[in-house]
């Protein structure tokens, strides 16, 4: 080797201990091929492997065979890490055969889950929690290879002397549903896998599923301690779960409570890093009229892009009948956006944020029970109702409002009314973004007033994107002494407009007048002056 | 401003918080309590700690790392962004004196992207492929060799 050989083993020269930081970035059974490399690697590696639980921190079998990565080889992996274990990584067969009742099952196929919102997520989460996940698709449908796995997946992965996965608080899996049918058909009936998980993500597509067989085990709640359920938009299971499975019966007299420390139920989302991308959820409305009993303290409810995929005609999409949150005491959040409901939905005092990003409603009747939709029976709902809060209290806790991409429904006065059922002293936070049926000061003046005179303590106010706003609003933007943040881009203000607005020593801190045509480069350095941030285009 | 003095004697004027991403700096300076002193760096040359120095000014600003037993929030090690990257494209000799130094420092970020690079070197090669990118020695007689294989079958690719 010359002189100018810079090549160096890692091993000579780095202390034992940051060589195996190094060793714990190679993730698991990859490391292992490392011992052939040197005899000095060898001994490396092996006490590494032996002693060090870093190394079982990230599991990753994607370039191996299924086969081979027997249950046995996965729990010895997950017991020598002592909890360090927080991602599985697994080649995805996805066939039927697969599904059915082994925790090959449960160490799925999350495929809609990218690497990106992998991250997100293991760093949105705390350990302890396992993450089962996989990638790839191939299918091979071999029956006799699930037969051979089914045999020792019932004995050696789900038995009580297996303690390991009962310490599991957070689990990912498409369908839970298959994988607790087939327990059940195995004869395993010990679930306590589940008692601890306080967070689970499944596919909203198999909700309903889920949800039907929670029915059939009211005597026991499966999930004691959940606190998050979320169940995400996920389109390769719509065609890998196309059975349909309905709950029956009368979701409305529902007596059990399936989730009683739930805080958290997310279905679908949407994602707006620039362009707005929403996937539309359909979903049965039995699983929305189950909330009110079966989640008592239920906080955070949030429904994108949810449609309902009526019973009778379940290739049709419907509007979402109701959204019974009367009895929701405890909820501190909703968010509808970008899901249409034949009727805005019941929004309980103690609600704090209300979220309607282009949401839609068939009508915005305040005077109505504002809950029913054409299936509810009248007689019934006036018995099941009585004692429950009636429209009045609508509204009362909300300190964020968010109404931007309001279809035609969202009229001037249909906002005044909702407005009027706020306390406007509490509501901060208005979002009007491109609300078409709104007439602003080019039409109609006193709409911005009666905004203000609502609520006097707004902090953030946004109006961009309705052409209507103009200069006359300002004068009563003008009167809110809190106001601190103001997004009037795409609207038809002017240099006139901003400089009575924009004064030394006013409470304002941003103002965002991009795509404002009538305002000048001047307005602009004017307000930067004033120490008034601006973001124009 | 910190005064830093390599083990060659050179010294480097640097700002406090730039100085403090290194835990063992921080200490120092809090013991002494006066942020005028020099403080000696024996165990890293004056080429190595200014590349160090380059990485914590760039990386002032970053917020704190999260608490010890964080698990998740080591990442795979393919996610290295992309200014470290760059950063880390120096020659072998360089960057284990780079990991060498944030050890002693006990500056875990730059101590974690080292690894990774390192690691990153290492995954989806071949043994025979990382001697040749290490310069290693095979040293294994035939049947010493054989014998790791054997007890490797399990955990090799399909």
């Amino acid at each position: 080797m010359s002189a100018e050989d810079k090549r160096r083993d890692p091993l000579k020269h780095l202390p034992p201990e940051v060589f195996d930081l190094v060793l714990s970035a190679v993730s698991f059974p990859s490391v292992v091929a490392l011992r052939l490399v040197s005899r000095a690697w060898n001994l490396a590696v092996s006490d590494f492997i032996d002693y060090n639980p870093a190394a079982y921190a990230h599991l990753d079998f994607r370039r191996y065979d299924l086969d081979r990565v027997t249950p046995q080889l996965l729990l010895r992996c997950i017991h020598n890490s002592r909890g360090m274990t927080s991602s599985v990584l697994f080649p995805c067969h996805s066939t039927k055969n697969v599904h059915y009742g082994t925790l090959r099952a449960m160490i799925f196929l999350h495929q809609t889950l990218s690497e990106r919102s992998f991250n997100t997520l293991t760093n949105l989460l705390k350990a302890p929690r396992l993450w089962l996940w996989a990638d790839g698709s191939s299918s091979s449908s071999d029956e006799e290879e699930a037969k051979e796995y089914r045999q020792y997946s019932r004995s050696e992965l789900l038995s009580t002397r297996n303690v390991e996965l009962t310490y599991l608080t957070g689990l990912a899996i498409d369908n839970l549903y298959f994988v607790i049918r087939q327990w059940n058909d195995g004869g395993i009936n010990n679930m306590s896998t589940l008692y601890r998980l306080q967070e689970l993500h499944i596919s909203a597509h198999a909700l309903a599923m889920l949800f039907a067989f929670i029915r059939t085990k009211r005597k026991e709640p499966l999930f004691p301690n959940l606190e998050v359920l979320q169940c995400w938009s996920d389109y390769d299971a719509r065609s890998r779960l196309n059975v349909p499975h309905w709950l029956e019966g009368d979701a409305l007299v529902e007596e059990f409570t399936a989730f009683p420390e739930l805080l958290e139920f997310r279905i679908g989302d949407y994602s707006s890093n620039g362009n707005i991308t929403v996937k539309e959820q359909e979903l049965d409305q039995d699983c929305l009229d189950v909330i009110p009993a079966w989640m008592p303290k239920l906080e955070v409810l949030s429904c994108c892009g949810v449609s309902i995929r009526p019973r009778r005609f379940p290739e049709r999409r419907d509007y979402v009948h109701r959204i019974d949150l009367r009895r929701a005491v405890n909820l501190r959040v909703l968010d509808l956006s970008y899901t249409k409901t034949w009727i805005m939905p019941f929004v309980p005092p103690s609600c704090r944020k209300l979220i309607l990003r282009g949401a839609g409603f068939g009508a915005v009747d305040l005077s109505n029970s504002v809950l029913n939709g054409a299936d509810v029976d009248a007689a019934t709902e006036a018995r099941q109702t009585a004692g429950l809060p009636g429209v009045g209290s609508m509204f009362r806790g909300l300190e964020v409002l968010d109404l931007s991409g309001s279809g035609a429904v969202l009229t001037n006065s249909a906002l005044v009314n909702i407005l009027t059922l706020c306390d406007g002293g509490r509501l901060h936070t208005l979002e009007l973004q491109s609300c078409l049926r709104l007439e602003f000061g080019k039409h109609w003046s006193e709409l911005m007033e009666q905004i203000v005179e609502s609520c006097p303590n707004l902090q953030r106010l946004n109006v961009s994107k309705n052409s209507s706003v103009g200069d006359g609003d300002l004068v009563a933007v003008g009167e809110l002494d809190n106001l601190q943040y103001l997004d009037l881009s795409g609207t038809s203000v002017s240099d006139n407009g901003l400089r009575s607005l924009v004064q030394p020593d006013g409470a304002l801190r941003t103002v965002v007048v991009g795509s404002c045509p009538d305002v000048s480069r001047k307005a602009v350095e004017r307000m930067k002056m004033l120490g008034v941030s601006s973001v124009p285009d | 401003m910190v005064k830093l003095i390599s083990s060659d004697g050179e010294t480097f004027s640097v700002e406090k918080d730039v100085a403090e991403r290194s835990i063992l700096i921080k200490n120092m300076i809090e013991d002494v309590g006066d942020s005028s002193t020099e403080i000696p760096i024996p165990n890293v040359t004056a080429n190595v700690l200014k590349k160090v120095l380059e990485w914590c000014e760039h990386h002032k600003s970053d917020p704190a790392p999260v608490s010890e037993d964080d698990n998740d929030s080591r990442k795979k090690s393919t996610d290295i962004d992309e200014w470290d990257q760059k950063f880390m494209q120096v020659d072998q000799e360089m960057l284990f004196e780079i990991i060498l130094a944030a050890n002693y420092l006990d500056i875990k970020a730059l101590l974690e992207v080292g690894c990774k690079t390192v690691a990153n070197m290492i995954k989806g090669k071949s043994p025979e492929e990382i001697r040749r990118q290490f310069n290693i020695q095979m040293d294994f007689t035939p049947e010493e060799e054989a014998q790791i294989r054997r007890e490797n079958e399990w955990a090799e690719d399909r």
